[in-house]
């Protein structure tokens, strides 16, 4: 995980599963992984989510306009404040 | 002195466009991340200097995540990216321009072309800023700015280029546009002196700019305008309702209903009405005559024109048989590509192969197989780990028809009855899912998380379509058809000089007893080793039952994957990996024949 500043925890932040479809935050943390910055997924951005796939499928986003697809594991670990 | 130039980028940016503008090559361009997954190279000349042009994986970073971003990164950075593997599954090299590697003179390029897209202008900036690090001169094409306008970007380019110190040319690859300059500025850098390159590398190390993402954030806020989009707000409903369980997941089912019936549809039209008559009606009886008239009736007679008499069976299976479905196929295969509708089906998807062990873009590399499964082989680099590649492989060899098979299957059940067609592919359908069960559970290794990007929806270009159809066309002319014809003339012989009478009472027990095909049914199985049409297609002329046609389909079906599908397992994989294939799927080939001939004679 990236550093949260302390500040952020006085916040409200869930994890980004947890945002319904339609909803929007700001990315305070991500995991470790190659793909999540070039991506758009760095804290800071604001992050829209347009929905889940069935049978355990992944989560649809939106950042910077871009559309990304990332699996329920990593959206757990991706913490938003709204 | 022959220059080095390598075209590097994002995934999914447009060079692989680019490279074909170059170079006149036609390399595989689709709208979606992965098309590209080993480089191609092009000599070109620009004015009358010999340039090596390497068309390079797309990856974000120099920090491989799959095989395919491997090659981009060992490509620039030579050995040291495989000496600094972080983990098993990503191999980093960090841009150290000190190390002796990058020295090598046959090893560093010339000149770097870095494809920057305006559309996800950030998400390339960061391997953009990575390689300004290294001492290589950089030109950077913008391209795709046309789609980052209708989506309300717009690049200044003129701060840009003063934020970095590189030379930036705006394209739009497709229509070609900016691509003339590109080339001027190609020749202009590689024409620099020394001293100039000093002085650029002078500038560079001023800058301000290393590469984190904290510089591209503040370049980006820099450089990105936002505008009014020009887009159509219309595609944005479409892709909602194509991305959503409901209402996209029935319409992918009706989506590939319709891809189906239209290969299908097209494919019987041609060779109903075009291809059919204009070989048995202008080609070949001007052959059989001339042959009859030229060669005295006997074994040399019936090797040209006989029961697999190679002018006549060697030319109406590959032309009348299969070319349909290959024009067909590609066709539409070319516009579901370019349109980014594959992406949606694996988002759709995704949660369903989890549990065969594959990402939903496992799907991508299956479509392509139903085409030929070489290129689909080579294309699971773009998964990400060892099991995913494996598994894929696997279920192509197993039970993805390419589209020569198909076309058989058509000319030999569809005539009988659509429903046993249909039903040979339903039962290919699941021995896939029941091996894709088998193997994610007792294959080793892990599965990536999903994690990509879905690529704007595109109308496909017609342009771009028809160049794709005519390089598919060509390959399929020169590693379809005429190894096709080879193996005819082999079968001929083998037929005339009694070899394969021979051949099928030796494996009489095996095809007559076990499978209750005629005896003659065993001249396919000794031919479908070499081609995967031919495992089918003379069982066309023996007057089958249909529980024979479908014992023979299903057989054909999972058989031997053709011998150059089981070199490019061997080529991309191991040699034990290849056979161990191969006996895996002729095992099963057998062993479900027999049981499907049992059963259906119980229900029929």
């Amino acid at each position: 995980m990236t550093n949260m500043p302390a500040s952020d925890y006085l916040q409200k932040t869930i994890p980004l599963i947890d945002l319904s479809p339609g909803m929007k935050g700001t990315i305070a943390a991500v995991p470790e992984n190659p793909l999540m910055y070039p991506l758009g997924l760095r804290p800071g951005k604001d992050i829209l989510c347009k929905g889940c796939q069935l049978f355990g499928g992944p989560l649809l986003v939106k950042v910077d306009d871009r559309q990304i697809a990332l699996s329920r594991l990593l959206a757990e670990k991706i913490i938003v404040s709204l | 002195m022959k220059h080095t130039v390598l075209l590097m980028g994002a995934p999914n940016v447009g060079k692989s466009v680019i490279f074909n503008y170059l170079t006149g090559l036609n390399v595989r361009v689709a709208n979606y991340t992965g098309t590209t997954v080993d480089y191609a190279r092009g000599l070109i000349n620009l004015n009358g200097q010999a340039i090596d042009l390497i068309d390079v994986p797309g990856t974000y970073s120099l920090c491989a995540t799959c095989e395919a971003e491997e090659v981009a990164v060992n490509m620039v950075c030579g050995k040291s990216a495989a000496d600094c593997a972080h983990s098993a599954s990503s191999s980093c090299c960090s841009p150290a321009p000190d190390t002796a590697e990058h020295d090598t003179p046959a090893e560093k390029p010339s000149l770097l072309v870095y494809v920057l897209d305006a559309r996800n202008f950030e998400g390339g900036l960061y391997l953009l800023l990575q390689l300004l690090e290294l001492d290589v001169p950089l030109i950077v094409a913008l391209n795709r700015g046309d789609l980052a306008r209708e989506k309300g970007f717009l690049v200044d380019v003129n701060a840009l280029v003063s934020a970095l110190n590189v030379p930036v040319v705006p394209t739009v690859a497709v229509t070609g546009e900016g691509l003339e300059e590109l080339q001027k500025e190609i020749t202009a850098a590689l024409n620099k002196n020394p001293e100039q390159k000093t002085a650029l590398d002078h500038e560079r190390a001023n800058r301000n700019f290393s590469a984190s993402w904290e510089n591209v954030e503040t370049l980006s806020s820099q450089v990105l305008r936002r505008i009014s989009p020009t887009g159509n707000p219309r595609s944005e409903e479409w892709d909602r309702r194509l991305t959503n369980p409901w209402p996209g997941l029935p319409l992918a089912a009706v989506i590939l209903a319709v891809i189906f019936m239209a290969v299908v549809g097209i494919g019987m039209g041609l060779r109903q009405f075009i291809l059919l008559p204009l070989f048995n009606i202008l080609i070949i009886p001007p052959i059989i005559n001339l042959v009859t008239e030229v060669i005295p009736a006997g074994v040399i007679q019936n090797i040209f024109i006989g029961e697999y008499g190679f002018l006549v069976k060697g030319l109406e299976w590959p032309f009348t048989l299969v070319l349909p479905y290959v024009l067909s196929f590609y066709t539409v295969l070319s516009l579901v590509e370019d349109s980014g509708y594959l992406p949606r089906l694996a988002l759709l998807l995704d949660g369903l192969f989890n549990r065969i062990g594959l990402p939903g873009s496992g799907i991508i590399p299956i479509m392509i197989g139903y085409g030929c499964g070489i290129p689909a082989i080579m294309g699971s680099r773009a998964l990400g780990s060892h099991k995913e590649r494996m598994i894929v492989t696997i279920l192509i060899c197993l039970a993805v028809p390419c589209i020569s098979q198909t076309g058989a299957f058509i000319s030999l059940l569809a005539a009988r009855s659509i429903t046993v067609m249909l039903a040979v592919f339903i039962f290919g359908f699941l021995v896939m899912i029941a091996a894709g069960l088998f193997l994610n559970r007792y294959l080793k290794g892990d599965r990536q998380a999903t994690l990509t990007e879905i690529p704007d929806l595109l109308v496909p270009r017609f342009s771009v379509a028809i160049k794709k159809l005519w390089l598919r066309m060509k390959l399929y002319i020169t590693d379809g058809a005429l190894p096709m014809i080879g193996a005819v003339a082999l079968a001929s012989v083998l037929y005339e000089t009694g070899l394969m009478a021979a051949w099928g009472r030796a494996i009489s027990p095996l095809v007559t007893g076990w499978l209750r095909l005629p005896e003659s049914a065993a001249a396919p199985l000794a031919l479908g080793v070499l081609r995967r049409e031919l495992a089918v297609l003379p069982l066309l002329d023996m007057e089958l039952t249909t529980l024979q046609l479908f014992t023979g389909a299903v057989v054909g079906l999972f058989y031997v994957p053709c011998i150059a599908i089981v070199a490019a397992v061997a080529r991309e994989f191991k040699l034990s990996t290849a056979v161990s294939i191969l006996l895996l799927t002729t095992s099963l080939a057998f062993f479900a024949g027999g049981i499907v001939a049992r059963i259906g004679a119980l229900i029929f």
